[in-house]
């Protein structure tokens, strides 16, 4: 028999995914639904949905169109299985990759990969690089100075805090630029993305680990992305830590236009668009890395990112 | 689109971690085919022809950091020793090869691989006294020391070895 509704759909924002039970934030409530048995989609955090309420339930039945999403490529189960994307977040403001000053030690590909993703899905950037208080403490770091490294971001045009969330070092600043906005803390395991959370709003409580002292890494102690309402406006989302982040839907010819750097030498190499930026002859993108302005571990970066795409 | 295959194909650098910017290529100036595993040339970077012996301008600060756009060919214009003597060789450095840079001009110095051909290596020790005398003291200023013909024996000893006396 034919069910009849109650009362006319519903939106809300998809706060938290924990199959079966989606939650969804709704004018101040929070509502749990169930997923529609019709209902087939890759859905993330942050996705607005189409939801009814039935007198005893209620089941979301749609997805209203992303205005932008971040996805990577989905850690595969077995070898033989077949890749997949994964949908981390949508319809966001800002996306803010954490990295951890010293430990664990920041992966710069890891960021380049973010940052690519971002790119394409035109969702702002805002570098943070938490646990500053460990390089106060110590001046051993990676073999890369990480003041340098950060100021080729900065030159590139991408704003980058450094913060601490032990010590509230930065964290007002931090606090100011998420206010009123939908974001994301995305980063590996163990750089403090929770903590980050807890800091800015205390009464959340979220269950934060410590780096493992004996390989250096994180624990993996958060498993669900959710977003979290912040009391002075806007959102923020807390995520599970990616140890990897494999670019999906690229094609590596096309990578140049997500790193500003190169966009303005596109199309001005010999070979025009065609120019893959290798090792092809009168390629304005090397001059500009001899002259030095294109970082060369930028450039080495996107050609690994082109040559695995 | 890609279709599954092609992800699949491309997932093998990820499957055996592999570099994709160090792997096996084509000579830029003899064209052949040249292998870039360990298990034949015995070094970890290969930069250099074993045939040829020419290199191709890849590295910037560090051996193997891949970080130079410049990506020239790089010709061998003579040998020298290495100054840190190897613990475990004779009283002279590591043989080494010096390339300059066709296009840039930079030099590096590249340790011999195992598989190189000795021959090619004995004739660039030949080829030594051509070149000229500015470039010579550019290298000497560099603190790279150029060997010459007249102490053939000593490279021919790191080459085969001191056993046809």
């Amino acid at each position: 028999m034919k069910q009849t509704n109650t009362s006319p759909h519903n939106q809300g924002v998809l706060i938290k995914i924990n199959p079966p039970i989606y939650t969804v934030w709704e004018d101040g409530e929070i509502i749990n639904c169930t997923l529609s048995s019709s209902f087939h989609s890759d859905l993330a955090v942050g996705d607005k949905i189409i939801y009814f309420r039935h007198s005893e339930s209620r089941e979301f039945i749609g997805r209203l169109e992303r205005r932008n999403f971040l996805v990577r490529r989905a850690a595969r189960s077995k070898p033989s299985r077949y890749d997949q994307p994964q949908f981390l977040a949508a319809n966001l403001d800002l996306l803010v990759p954490v990295l951890a000053a010293r430990e664990p030690a920041p992966k710069w590909n890891w960021l380049d990969r973010c940052l690519v993703s971002a790119e394409a899905s035109d969702i702002p950037v805002l570098i943070c690089i938490n646990k500053k208080d460990q390089v106060d403490q110590s001046n051993k770091n990676t073999h890369r100075d990480i003041n340098e490294v950060l100021d080729e971001y900065r030159k590139v045009g991408y704003p980058v805090i450094e913060i601490s969330a032990l010590t509230g070092q930065g964290m007002e600043n931090l606090r100011a630029m998420l206010t009123g906005k939908i974001a994301a803390l995305s980063g590996q395991s163990g750089t403090g993305k929770s903590s980050i959370l807890n800091f800015l709003q205390p009464a959340l409580n979220i269950r934060i680990g410590s780096v493992s002292k004996h390989t250096g890494k994180g624990r993996h102690t958060t498993t669900s992305s959710e977003l979290f309402l912040m009391h002075g406006g806007g959102m923020l989302m807390d995520t599970p830590g990616l140890r990897e982040f494999g670019l999906w839907g690229f094609e590596g010819e096309d990578l140049a236009q997500y790193y500003p750097e190169m966009r303005p030498y596109l199309g001005t190499c010999r070979f025009g668009l065609s120019c893959r930026h290798d090792e092809e002859p009168g390629c304005a993108i090397r001059q500009a890395v001899t002259r030095g302005e294109i970082s060369p571990y930028r450039y080495r970066s996107f050609l690994y990112l082109t040559k695995e795409n | 689109m890609k279709t599954h295959f092609e992800y699949q194909k491309n997932s093998l650098f990820r499957k055996h971690k592999l570099n994709p910017l160090n792997h096996d290529f084509s000579c830029i100036h003899c064209h052949l085919p040249v292998s870039a595993s360990v298990l034949i040339s015995r070094v970890k970077n290969r930069n250099h022809c074993p045939y040829c012996l020419w290199s191709r301008h890849l590295d910037l600060f560090e051996p193997g950091d891949r970080l130079s756009a410049c990506k020239a060919g790089m010709r061998p214009i003579g040998l020298t020793f290495k100054r840190e003597r190897n613990r475990y060789a004779a009283s002279l450095g590591e043989l080494m090869i010096v390339h300059q840079c066709s296009d840039c001009g930079k030099f590096s110095l590249n340790r011999i691989a195992a598989d190189d051909d000795s021959t090619m290596i004995l004739t660039v020790l030949e080829r030594s006294p051509v070149l000229t005398s500015e470039l010579l003291v550019y290298l000497k200023h560099e603190g790279i020391e150029l060997v010459f013909s007249d102490r053939v024996t000593e490279v021919q000893k790191q080459l085969v070895g001191d056993f046809l006396g």
